[in-house]
Parts: structure tokens; C-alpha cells; sequence
């Protein structure tokens, strides 16, 4: 399955937003289990993202989806994080 | 917290609006038909494509993603609260809709739970329509007509669920009038529906110009396909230009309304009600709701709309029946609970803060 894989290290404020963005992202399902896989990690302010798929599209496909969401996250963290 | 009462968030985005609502309930039965709600904010924002354009899934996503944020600051602003944190619960939909439109508001709903430590409650839009219906007009019982542009269904309530009495077998009304404006290039702002509706109003140029359509009732159900396969070839080779585009809406509507009319009749009688109520986005069309009233003045019964604030899709609607749904004790226990779903049944969901 794991034919192409890629990492993403993205460094947060706060632990604490490491974590949320971590707990926010998890709880989608993945839809085509046999074909990717995507693991969420923290590391204090560093959240780590692990991405392996069957194929370049589709990892393409699942890392766009992710970064968009995750865009959405953290402009939430500069809106509303007090 | 210096009100009593509580306070909802709600978040929608199913399709092209995006909408974003604070409600306020006072201390009481959440029980009772009317909760004496209280609109603190309603707020939307919709994507809106060139004539003869649809909204695709990915192109709606991505203007939620842009607007949401913005949308939830001004409502907060609009009801005069300082911070989320002075919200009770955030309330999302949960579905049926478009996956991606649906995804990106949900990202924001999760974020914003963990982030003041809220509960969340996920609610389906049908019900959102319906509940918000019922609290503006004070319709009780009604037998409900849910029309909009992903939806065409006859609702009544019977034991904690709002059965559907009849849908269409195909494409919803919306979809029909939405797609029939792409042919004719009329635009989409602010909807394809009320531009049509527009058109229709200034009548058939001559009477022998309204078009016969293929007017299909099955029992409950109703078809739109055919009809909308029909109208589009001949506006395509409109011979001559022998129908003018008001010809072609006053048409269609007279055909597509009458058709609801008949299976909304029916589950009234069915159900011994004389209450109508009718909700969704082609819901604030006048000439659907004179249609209704002529039929429901008959039975000595009642029609009761909203205008375009709560019938077109808003997510003061959602923060409504979430309350509701809350104020009964239901939340999301897991946040893998917290998640969308494009199917999902108006007849899925225990209503338990009705008793009757």
C-alpha cells in the first residue's frame, strides 16, 4: 500500500493547539482504508502528520484535503484563541 | 453568563449558503411547542456562480472555508456577546448535504468545541427546517412541506419522528428550477428560484403560450425529471422564439406547484390536520404559498410561511434544533460522532422534545 508516503511538521503556538488540531483532524474517517493511511502525532508545539498512499493522486488528493482543513483550524486559533 | 436561558451556535453549510445563527431560549419546557426563542443573530453568506452556472462541491467548500470565520465574529458582534465562551453549545449539520460544503463547517465546529470546551450536537438540516418553522409561525401540528434545492418532502409527526409522507423520486424541486435557469441563462443571484418566480409573475405573454408539461403524481410521490427533460428541449429549439422566457417560468411553476399541492392534500386528509407549513429555500415562492392557501382555505384549515431569513437555508435554524436536541440531553459524547454524513433521513431522528 505505502507506495509514496510524505511527512508534514507543522509548528504550532502552543501545545495546547497542537493537541486540539491533532483531537479535530483525527476524528474524520478515512474513506479508503486499503489505499491510505494518515497518522496524527504531536510533539509538544509540533504537530506531525504521516501521510502513505497507493498511489501519487491519491496522496496528492488526501494532503490537499488535509492542509485545507487544517488552514481552517488554525485561523480559528488566531480569531478566537484568548 | 447575564442572561438566563441558553444560548446556541449554529453553524450550516450544506449546500451554497453558508450560515451562521445565536439563538437564545428562556428557562422553560423545552417541551412545549414554543420555546419563546429568542434570535440574537442570523447571519448568511452565499456562493453565487455566473448564469448558467451550478455551485460545484469543491468551489461551495471553498467559500465557506473563506467566509466562516468572519461570519462567526460578526455574529457573535451582532448579539452583543464578548466570546464564545459565553455560548452554551455549538450546533452544526450534520447532514444531508454536500460532502465538502458540509466538512468545512464541521472542521470549525470541532475547533471551536475543544478550543472553549463546549458541547457539540450535530443536527440534521430537514429538522432544522422544520423545527424553526414551527417556533416562527406557531404552527402546532402541521403537516409540513419541505421544498428547497436538494429536498422535495411531505412531512407529518407521529411518535418522536417526523415521517415523510411523500418525496420525489428523483431530482428535488429546487434542483428542477435551479437547472431550468442554466438553459435560459437567468441568473443566479440572489437564487435562480426567485428570478423565475419573478418572470412567472408577469404572466404568459398569450394564453395559448402555457406550455402543457408532464405533470406526474405517483400516489405520495411525486417526478420532476421528465418534466424538466421536457421544458429544457423546448427551450433549447424554441421555434422561432415563439415562447418568451416568462412563458417558460409561468409554465413551469403552475405545473411543478400544482403537483405539491395535490400530494401535500393528501397527506392532510390523511392525516386529519389542517395545519400546512411550508419550509426549504422554494418555500418563500408567493405563488407556491397562494397555491397552498386556495387548497388549505378549502379545508378550513391554515397556511403558515416564512419569508426568506428562516425558509432559505440560515443557521439560526440549526442552533434551534440543536438546542432542543441539547436541552433533552443529547451532545456528542465522542468526537468521532462529530461528522458528516450526505444521506441522512429526516424519518432518522428521535424527537423527544415533543410529547404529544
Amino acid at each position: 500500500m505505502s507506495a509514496v508516503t510524505l511527512s508534514l511538521s507543522i509548528p504550532m503556538q502552543s501545545a495546547r493547539q497542537a493537541d486540539i488540531s491533532k483531537r479535530v483532524m483525527e476524528a474524520d474517517p478515512i474513506l479508503k482504508e486499503n489505499e491510505i493511511s494518515v497518522d496524527y502525532k504531536t510533539d509538544n508545539t509540533m504537530l506531525t502528520v504521516d501521510f502513505a498512499a497507493s498511489s501519487d493522486r491519491i496522496l496528492r488528493t488526501v494532503v490537499n484535503s488535509t492542509i485545507e482543513s487544517l488552514k481552517s483550524v488554525i485561523e480559528c486559533f488566531d480569531e478566537f484563541d484568548e | 453568563m447575564t442572561r438566563g436561558g441558553y444560548i446556541a451556535l449554529g453553524l450550516e453549510g450544506s449546500a451554497n449558503k453558508l450560515g451562521v445563527g445565536i439563538i437564545r431560549h428562556p428557562e422553560g419546557s423545552p417541551v412545549a411547542h414554543h420555546t419563546g426563542a429568542e434570535i440574537l443573530a442570523n447571519i448568511r453568506d452565499t456562493y453565487i456562480t455566473p448564469p448558467g452556472e451550478g455551485f460545484l462541491p469543491r468551489d461551495t467548500a471553498r467559500h465557506h472555508r473563506n467566509w466562516i470565520v468572519r461570519l462567526i465574529r460578526r455574529s457573535l458582534e451582532q448579539a452583543g456577546l464578548a466570546s464564545i465562551d459565553d455560548i452554551d453549545v455549538i450546533c452544526f449539520t450534520k447532514g444531508p448535504g454536500m460532502g465538502a460544503p458540509l466538512q468545512s463547517v464541521v472542521v470549525i465546529a470541532r475547533t471551536l468545541s475543544l478550543m472553549y470546551n463546549k458541547p457539540l450536537v450535530g443536527v440534521n438540516h430537514c429538522i432544522g427546517h422544520i423545527e424553526m418553522g414551527r417556533e416562527i409561525t406557531g404552527a402546532i401540528n402541521p403537516v409540513v412541506l419541505y421544498v428547497s434545492g436538494g429536498n422535495t418532502q411531505v412531512i407529518a409527526y407521529s411518535k418522536q419522528k417526523y415521517r415523510i409522507f411523500g418525496e420525489t423520486l428523483d431530482i428535488a424541486i429546487g434542483n428542477c428550477l435551479d437547472r431550468f435557469a442554466r438553459i435560459l441563462k437567468i441568473p443566479n443571484n440572489p437564487s435562480p428560484g426567485y428570478n423565475i418566480e419573478l418572470l412567472a409573475r408577469k404572466g404568459l405573454t398569450k394564453p395559448e403560450n402555457f406550455i402543457q408539461l408532464p405533470y406526474t403524481v405517483k400516489g405520495m410521490d411525486i417526478s420532476l425529471s421528465g418534466i424538466l427533460e421536457h421544458i429544457e428541449n423546448l427551450a433549447k429549439n424554441n421555434d422561432g422564439g415563439k415562447y418568451a422566457p416568462q412563458d417558460f417560468c409561468f409554465s413551469l411553476q403552475e405545473c411543478l406547484f400544482a403537483m405539491l399541492v395535490e400530494i401535500t392534500e393528501r397527506a392532510v386528509a390523511h392525516v386529519n390536520s389542517n395545519q400546512v407549513l411550508i419550509v426549504g429555500g422554494v418555500g418563500c415562492n408567493l405563488r407556491l404559498q397562494e397555491m397552498m392557501k386556495i387548497m388549505v382555505s378549502d379545508r378550513d384549515g391554515s397556511i403558515h410561511a416564512t419569508d426568506e431569513r428562516f425558509c432559505i437555508d440560515n443557521g439560526i435554524m440549526i442552533a434551534h434544533a440543536g438546542l432542543l436536541s441539547y436541552r433533552m440531553g443529547d451532545h456528542v459524547k465522542d468526537l468521532r460522532e462529530a461528522v458528516c454524513s450526505q444521506r441522512f433521513r429526516t424519518d432518522s431522528v428521535w424527537i423527544d422534545w415533543r410529547d404529544d
